[in-house]
């Protein structure tokens, strides 16, 4: 009889599915316990998992405060600003921040023992005199959503020994917000505002709202929103930070969403700053991911264990369409059959450094700017028949290549949002620039056509 | 409605939109950026001197394809001076690497170029074929890309060439990028994106289509009315690179720069000097270049002979250097090329630039 499916043989090919875990079901610490958790193919009880996840805490604290010189640790202690959404991971950190940094001598979580460290007290890490919780609401950027600001309230009310400060999305684009951190104006804002302006800094001005909302109407891509609203966080925190005399910013970022952030960083030309998506040092004010080593399974199990309020609902960024997104599907997806490639582009990202030199700071995520892009970006794509355009570099407010990036890549059918008739503003500490929007077998030639289809202009 | 104008040259009716850079422009103008930008990419990394012996690699698919008829192109328009040679590897895949070879060699007539097949078999007294045999369809694509790897460097030495370009393009590059930072490759990570790699014991290798778009270079195929053999090998099941390819192709959609940045940024960063590298050396059985004490190929082809493939996959025990059994098959000592017995043309000290050619350039046909 013929053997009517040729690929009969490719049998082989199919392997047998993996075991969640290897061995036992035994937990692999204390080797008594039957597990509770899968991590990485190595399987935990309950009482293991807490020590391993604070350890995992503290080894990246650690290595990021230098805390070589103890008692010099103690003397410079400053305050800690810690960066508040709502999510489990930033819950496990402020649980975490609260057992092992002891904001407050002698206090713990209500409801809570200590059970993270072995060391005794005298050893343990006194590493802030006083501590912030800031908590953006970015219900500005999306008409169709709640404030959150009250439920985070409510949850905060739990800590007693952190401060809760209040930011908003549209803060950036509020000079009077700006000025009551004393900083200095740009001077191109100085310029545009009226002296002796008394509006209340609780009444937000519709002004920085329509601003926020403008700006964010005149981005090009979907894309471009989502990263351009988590730098609008990033440095509204900052800012709240350095405000605050703190010496550290921490953000609750798990090895999953560093991952995510570091791949779609790569992904939209980052490479030069990939190293701040772990760690940066703006001003005096150093930007620390403590829970870099932790997994958002992990962070869920500490939550559900501990019994941790998280914020419900409402909007995340992963939930814009483009290039976030789709790094956020592609790795959760890959996680789920490659579990260690999290860890992996965490890992592998940590050893790399910029190439080039600098040539300042992008305006807008004020991050460095790599010299020599412009030039490069003119000889590898030609967009014109007259030379090229004189270089960014030298403009007031020069971008960096993702933001420049961002600002001006069109989406895949050359057209996204337009806003007529509009003129977007940037955040106050850019200044007032104005954003310029802008099988096998022969190839047949019909073939070769229905894969240039969509860039083939009908007659 | 009026037609759209071209972008580039106003007068034209556009007919596409470049996939690069979104623009609408017509024919003219696109063969014009198209070939354009290969050339600054050329003369700016400066690849060649006049006078090297260039061997193109050629697999008949769509890259190598248009990189052939590019080289010879542009090598005439500018007078680069370089000798063209077409280099193909048979890896013994009955059905799909006899078709695509057939391409190559009508290349070989119509561009005057000549051309040097070799095979797995001659070298390494294996077929694809016969390995997949052995080793089933999981990790035949390592054996393939090891072989390969080292066959065209072997072609090239027989050839006397000084130099070998592959059509890898910018898609392949961001995928490689990708896939580096995902397994924690540091190595490759930290030379994948370079334009030309070369080691003292190996020979200089090149990707002149780095910044080439895989879309635009199948649309320069077409409106050039070049034949190319779709080039989906029958055994690459590869399924972790099938994750990072689809990724590339849906940011690609989400936002067409996406390609050119993630090159970008894979070029803006290095390994950091405290990351332990290890030096290349030579292989102590082929002299090929190698990490350890035998090289990959060799490492691999004693695990054929031995019976046990794995060697060298999964095996923490290496294959070592010392004598094999007699009846075993290994591959033939390698030597560098001494190119110079082989030049037909006084070769240069001076490297090839935008200075170097502006005067001379003659225009495009």
């Amino acid at each position: 009889m013929t053997n009517l499916n040729p690929h009969k043989d490719e049998q082989d090919i199919i392997m047998p599915r993996r075991r969640a875990y290897d061995r036992t079901s035994t937990c692999v610490k204390c080797k008594l316990n039957p597990g509770n958790l899968v991590i990485q193919h190595s399987i935990y009880c309950r009482s293991c998992f807490f020590p391993l996840v604070s350890n995992k805490f503290c080894r990246a604290l650690d290595q990021s405060l230098d805390l070589s010189s103890y008692m010099a640790t103690i003397e410079r202690a400053r305050n800690v600003f810690i960066g508040f959404s709502g999510g489990s991971g930033s819950a496990v950190l402020l649980d975490l921040a609260l057992q092992n940094c002891i904001v407050t001598p002698g206090a713990s979580a209500p409801g809570r023992h200590h059970r993270a460290s072995k060391q005794p007290p005298t050893k343990r890490r006194l590493v802030w005199k006083k501590a912030y919780v800031g908590f953006v609401d970015i219900s500005g950027a999306f008409p169709d959503t709640n404030d959150r600001t009250s439920e985070i309230r409510t949850m905060m009310s739990r800590y007693p020994q952190y401060e809760l400060v209040e930011l908003r999305l549209e803060d950036a684009f509020d000079i009077l917000w700006w000025r009551s951190l004393s900083k200095p104006l740009p001077a191109t804002v100085t310029a545009s505002v009226e002296p002796g302006s008394n509006s209340s800094r609780d009444v937000h001005s519709p002004t920085s709202l329509e601003l926020l909302r403008t700006f964010l109407g005149s981005l090009p891509t979907p894309s471009a929103v989502s990263t351009s609203i988590s730098h609008i966080i990033r440095l509204l925190l900052l800012h709240a930070a350095e405000a605050r005399s703190c010496s550290h910013l921490l953000l609750g970022s798990t090895s999953t969403s560093l991952s995510i952030s570091l791949i779609s960083s790569v992904s939209s030309g980052g490479g030069f700053v990939l190293p701040s998506e772990r760690e940066e040092i703006r001003r005096s004010v150093k930007i620390v991911k403590p829970l870099r080593d932790v997994t958002n399974k992990e962070c869920a199990a500490w939550v559900h264990w501990s019994g941790l309020q998280v914020l419900q609902g409402g909007i995340s960024l992963y939930e814009i369409r483009g290039v976030t997104q789709l790094t956020k599907d592609f790795i959760v997806g890959l996680d789920k059959n490659f579990p260690s490639t999290v860890s992996t582009i965490s890992r592998t990202c940590a050893k790399l450094i910029p190439k080039a030199g600098t040539s300042g700071y992008c305006a807008f995520c004020q991050r460095s700017i790599q010299s020599g892009v412009e030039e490069w970006k003119a000889r590898i794509s030609i967009r014109s028949r007259q030379e090229p355009l004189p270089s960014t570099e030298h403009r007031v407010h020069p971008l960096c290549y993702s933001c420049h990036t961002a600002f001006n890549s069109k989406g895949s059918k050359g057209s996204g949002n337009e806003v007529q008739g509009t003129t977007a503003k940037f955040p106050v500490w850019v200044g007032s620039e104005e954003l310029a929007v802008g099988e096998h077998k022969m190839m047949e030639r019909h073939e070769m056509r229905v894969q240039l289809e969509e860039f083939l202009i009908q007659d | 409605m009026p037609p759209k104008l071209c972008a580039l040259c106003s007068t034209a009716r556009a007919i596409i939109r470049r996939p690069k850079t979104g623009q609408q422009i017509c024919k003219d103008c696109f063969f014009w950026v198209f070939e354009t930008e290969i050339h600054n990419t050329i003369t700016h990394a400066q690849l060649f001197r006049p006078g090297d012996r260039v061997a193109i690699g050629a697999s008949g698919g769509k890259d190598s394809t248009v990189l052939a008829y590019i080289m010879k192109t542009l090598n005439d328009r500018y007078q680069y001076g370089l000798e063209l040679f077409l280099l193909s590897i048979d890896e013994g895949i009955k059905g799909y690497r006899d078709d695509s070879l057939e391409t190559v060699k009508r290349n070989e007539v119509q561009y005057g170029l000549p051309l040097k097949i070799l095979s797995y078999d001659e070298l390494y007294g294996w077929t694809m074929d016969r390995i997949v045999e052995k080793v089933g369809r999981k990790n035949n694509c390592t054996f393939c890309g090891v072989f390969r790897r080292q066959a065209l460097d072997r072609g090239a030495a027989s050839l006397g060439v000084d130099h070998i370009v592959t059509g890898h393009n910018a898609d392949d590059i961001a995928e490689t990028v990708l896939m580096n930072i995902m397994r924690g490759d540091i190595a490759r990570l930290g030379r994948c994106t370079q334009i030309c790699t070369q080691g003292e014991d190996t020979i200089r290798r090149s990707k002149p289509f780095k910044y080439a778009y895989e879309k635009e270079i199948v649309m320069y195929a077409y409106f050039k009315k070049l034949d190319y053999f779709s080039t989906e090998c029958i055994y690459s099941p590869d399924a972790y690179r099938g994750h990072a390819r689809a990724f590339l192709k849906d940011l690609e959609a989400a936002r067409p720069s996406a390609i050119i940045d993630i090159i970008h940024s894979g070029e803006a960063f290095e390994v950091a000097d405290e990351v332990k590298k290890k030096l290349p050396r030579l292989c102590k059985r082929c002299g090929y270049i190698a990490s350890n004490d035998l090289c990959k190929a060799c490492t691999l082809l004693e695990g054929l002979e031995r019976g046990a493939p794995s060697l060298g996959i999964k095996d923490r025990t290496r294959a070592s250097a010392e004598d094999l059994p007699d009846h075993f098959r290994t591959i033939p000592q390698f030597h560098m090329p001494d190119t110079s017995q082989h030049k037909t043309v006084a070769p240069s000290t001076t490297p090839l630039t935008s200075d170097t050619l502006a005067t001379t350039a003659t225009s495009p046909s």
